[in-house]
């Protein structure tokens, strides 16, 4: 196992208004290939903005990044965003598909932004991945058409693609009803293990923990607890 | 929408520019295919300004001469582009024409040489009815000495044996009584017939015939004919017919009319009454006489005026004539020089003209044209025809010309010589321009003119042209300057100048506003797709690929929007182009050039068009554009910044 994220007392401020609030008070972390870790905590802990520094989403206010070995601090917005498009996958609590493509254009919108992969090639593996998460037979339909579940399936496929070293997902089951949620981490639980993806997912919901090979507790911007 | 708001755009912005080059290319018409040609060259050493409608005020402008017309039209004509050069003079002048009494006296003279007996009878029983009727009027002529000769009959009966000293006397001593019935300003231009109609094609001959080479004359203008020369009644009822509306007006000029009653009678001659009465009777059934008619016909109010007017020239005006001057009559063509000098030419009328889709323009009604040699005469220049005359004058009158120095020895060579002094007299003089004749005779007058319409072959090339022409002006050197139609028109270019400034700034408000409008609509759109640009950003989009992604939208929907815009706005016009536009009032009819505007289009237009809303809407883009590169992928995160 490979050290795939590194965090040195990362600290993230956010200025309210006047008021600045900090959302991270100095997080060290290390996440290895491989792992399927939840982050938990109550709302206002700072999983989302974690998950966004990770995600190269969002610049820490101090402390030290390192993604695959590099550090994230000194890079451009521009190599931020290929990085994210290189390295990391994204799943949504509220799926974000674009509703003006269909199933299979949003599956591959990774591989169009990579920009260096043929039409055929990408309608290739978006097939494969549809049909990964059982949906290649909706693969022309728009995700209005889909249910809550089936679009969070097309939102994996799409996260997953790019065969990302790592998988980001905020609140993956936080809008679906408990079996759909349980379906849809059993299906990442599934992907993580026969592609040896690592999964970093945010959740507050015990059924979702119970899931994970790892849990860090965030409270109030700190690490309660880091239990494997 | 976005797609409506380019064809919008695109739709107003074709048809806009279509009228905008239509109406150019008619006030363009309007001053080159009339008098002005495209570029005008007249003297540069003038202080005036040339002006080829006239001033404001309706004369023409002073501009001097230009001698040696023909060497210098030659080497302007060689220069590029220049298809026809036509020399013109032009000036204001005044038309004065015979009383009744004068044209009765013509008509009885006519027929006396053509020894008519009917005719001549009847035009004598015209003229002695006018006649009596000045002798009855309660007024200062009646009383003089040469009309009370009048009443004696012995007078009339010499007439048979011997009409002309009758006539004579007439013309000379009693008719001038009356005075000059009217003095008619006009515009007067001179070129040479033949050339002026080949170059500018809005000239019409609509009656008579061209002036033949070698002939003094003088084409009237139409308008001018019809309402400025007609017999007093048909103006007067013309001018009740217009004012109806206006009872004030219209109230003072039909108590005139109404007391021309005892003149009409007087003019109608005896064999002419019974015909008249039976006409009049269906209108006027309750009259049993003449007398009564012609007053009720003369009696009108602002709802019969139309009707009575129908009737006059229904039965009255073929007896007595509408106009006051007809082709072949002899006109005095007067003026008055700068230096109070008076020019007079005497002219015969060939015809009657019009500028075609101008006839409702005052300005161009004021124009007569004559030959140019009537016109230098007027102008006080000799001909060389004259300098002949002249010379053989002095030979029978055995008159010598001699010098200032020697003209004390010549005149007192056998007289004690005398003292005198002499004092200098400052003159003042005025408006005296260079070049011009003072009061004497030019030399070179053969080939003076006013100013040279230039005529192009491609009018695309007018201000190449008009530098080409300035640099050989410049190189010979000629004291002459040279301006465009629009310099030349004078206060009609600047009409136009304000015209299309307008239109220009119409323009430019309509595409500010497709700007705005697209801006709205594009940061309304970025809002409500916040989530979806933040989640490619999240997945890799950077911000040059949302700006770009937003500028290609725009270009796309521009093209597609506006294209249909286009085709459907060519549509349109190809449609009203074939109709018209009617000119409601007279502002849009100078405007239109005529009654009606009939716009065109070409591939040019259409392309500025689109060009101009594509350049607006990316410029409109960049603000919505920016605003979208900027969303940052953190805040798409559980629906954040919606």
């Amino acid at each position: 196992m490979t050290t795939l994220v590194n965090l040195k007392d990362v600290k993230k401020d956010y200025l309210l208004g006047r008021t600045r609030v900090a959302a991270l008070r100095g997080i060290t972390l290390s996440i290895e290939s491989g792992e399927f870790l939840a982050i938990v905590g109550p709302s206002g802990s700072g999983k989302t903005t974690l998950l966004n520094v990770i995600g190269c989403m969002d610049v820490p206010s101090s402390g030290e990044l390192m993604i695959d070995g590099r550090a994230v601090a000194a890079m451009s917005d521009r190599q931020r965003t290929q990085l994210r498009l290189n390295c990391f996958g994204f799943i949504f609590q509220n799926f974000n598909l674009m509703p003006a493509l269909t199933v299979q254009q949003n599956v591959e919108l990774p591989l169009l932004l990579a920009g260096s992969v043929a039409a055929g090639h990408r309608r290739h593996m978006a097939a494969v991945w549809l049909n990964k998460v059982g949906l290649v037979d909706r693969a022309g339909h728009r995700p209005s058409e889909l249910s809550g579940g089936q679009q969070q399936r097309v939102a994996i496929a799409r996260a997953l693609i790019g065969k990302p070293k790592l998988v980001l997902a905020d609140e993956p089951t936080g809008n679906l009803d408990t079996k759909t949620g349980k379906q849809i981490i059993e299906l990442m639980r599934t992907i993580a293990l026969d592609n040896n993806t690592t999964f970093v997912f945010s959740t507050h919901d015990p059924k979702v923990m119970a899931a994970a090979t790892r849990t860090v507790t965030l409270i109030d911007g700190c690490i309660e607890q880091d239990a494997a | 929408m976005a797609a409506g708001i380019w064809f919008s755009a695109c739709f107003v912005g074709l048809v806009g520019l279509s009228f905008h080059g239509s109406i150019n290319g008619a006030l363009e018409r309007n001053v080159t295919a009339t008098v002005g040609g495209h570029l005008q060259v007249y003297s540069g050493t003038t202080r005036n300004e040339l002006e080829i409608f006239g001033k404001d005020d309706g004369t023409m402008a002073n501009v001097g001469v230009i001698e040696n017309a023909n060497a210098i039209a030659d080497r302007l004509r060689k220069v590029d582009n220049i298809e026809r050069v036509v020399p013109l003079g032009s000036g204001t002048a005044m038309l004065v024409t015979g009383n009744l009494l004068d044209r009765e006296l013509e008509k009885l003279r006519d027929s006396v040489r053509e020894q008519d007996e009917q005719r001549t009878h009847v035009a004598f029983k015209r003229v002695r009815g006018v006649i009596e009727w000045l002798r009855e009027e309660d007024s200062e002529i009646s009383t003089s000495p040469a009309l009370q000769r009048t009443a004696d009959e012995e007078f009339w009966r010499g007439f048979a044996s011997s009409p002309w000293p009758v006539l004579e006397f007439l013309e000379s001593d009693v008719a001038p009584l009356l005075g000059n019935a009217k003095v008619v300003v006009l515009s007067l231009l001179g070129a040479e017939p033949e050339v002026f109609s080949k170059s500018f094609d809005r000239f019409e001959i609509v009656e008579g015939q061209q002036i033949p080479p070698g002939k003094d004359g003088i084409l009237l203008n139409q308008r001018l004919v019809d309402e400025g020369l007609t017999g007093s009644l048909t103006e007067l009822f013309d001018r009740l017919h217009k004012e109806r509306r206006n009872i004030d007006h219209f109230n003072s000029v039909a108590e005139e009319l109404r007391n021309r009653t005892p003149a009409l009678l007087r003019e109608l001659a005896a064999e002419e009454h019974a015909s008249l009465t039976d006409g009049l009777r269906v209108e006027f059934p309750d009259e049993p006489g003449l007398g009564g008619q012609i007053r009720r016909l003369l009696t009108v109010t602002p709802e019969s005026v139309g009707k009575h007017r129908e009737l006059y020239r229904e039965l009255i005006e073929p007896v007595l004539g509408s106009r006051m001057v007809e082709i072949g009559d002899e006109l005095v063509v007067q003026g008055i020089g700068p230096e109070g000098q008076l020019r007079a030419v005497r002219v015969r009328v060939f015809g009657f003209f019009r500028f075609k889709g101008m006839e409702d323009f005052e300005f161009a009604s004021r124009f007569c044209l004559v030959n140019m040699d009537s016109f230098r005469k007027w102008y006080n220049a000799q001909t060389e025809t004259d300098r002949v005359e002249m010379r053989e004058l002095a030979d029978e009158a055995d008159i010598t010309t001699t010098d200032r120095e020697s003209i004390e020895s010549v005149l007192f060579a056998n007289v004690d010589a005398l003292e005198s002094t002499q004092e200098d007299v400052a003159r003042p003089w005025h408006d005296l321009e260079p070049g011009q004749p003072k009061g004497e005779a030019t030399t070179n007058a053969s080939q003076l003119v006013t100013y040279f319409a230039l005529l192009l072959h491609d009018t695309e090339l007018l201000e190449e042209t008009l530098g080409n022409v300035e640099a050989v002006l410049a190189k010979e050197p000629l004291p002459l300057r040279v301006v465009s139609w629009r310099n030349g028109a004078g206060w009609i270019g600047e009409y136009f100048s304000l015209v299309r400034v307008q239109l220009l700034i119409a323009a430019f408000v309509a595409l500010l506003v497709m700007a705005v409008v697209v801006n709205t609509t594009l940061v309304v759109a970025t809002m409500e797709r916040y989530r979806e640009i933040g989640t490619l950003r999240s997945l890799g989009a950077t911000r040059g690929l949302v700006l770009w992604l937003h500028f290609t939208e725009t270009a796309i929907l521009g093209v597609t929007g506006g294209g249909v815009g286009l085709l459907v706005g060519a549509g349109v016009l190809k449609l009203v182009g074939t109709v018209g536009i009617p000119a409601g009032n007279f502002a849009l009819l100078f405007i239109f050039g005529g009654a009606r505007l009939y716009p065109t289009f070409d591939a040019w237009q259409m392309f500025a068009t689109l060009s101009a809303t594509l350049c607006f809407g990316i410029l409109a883009t960049i603000f919505p554009a920016n605003m979208a590169a900027k969303i940052e992928p953190a805040s798409t995160m559980r629906g954040e910044g919606r």
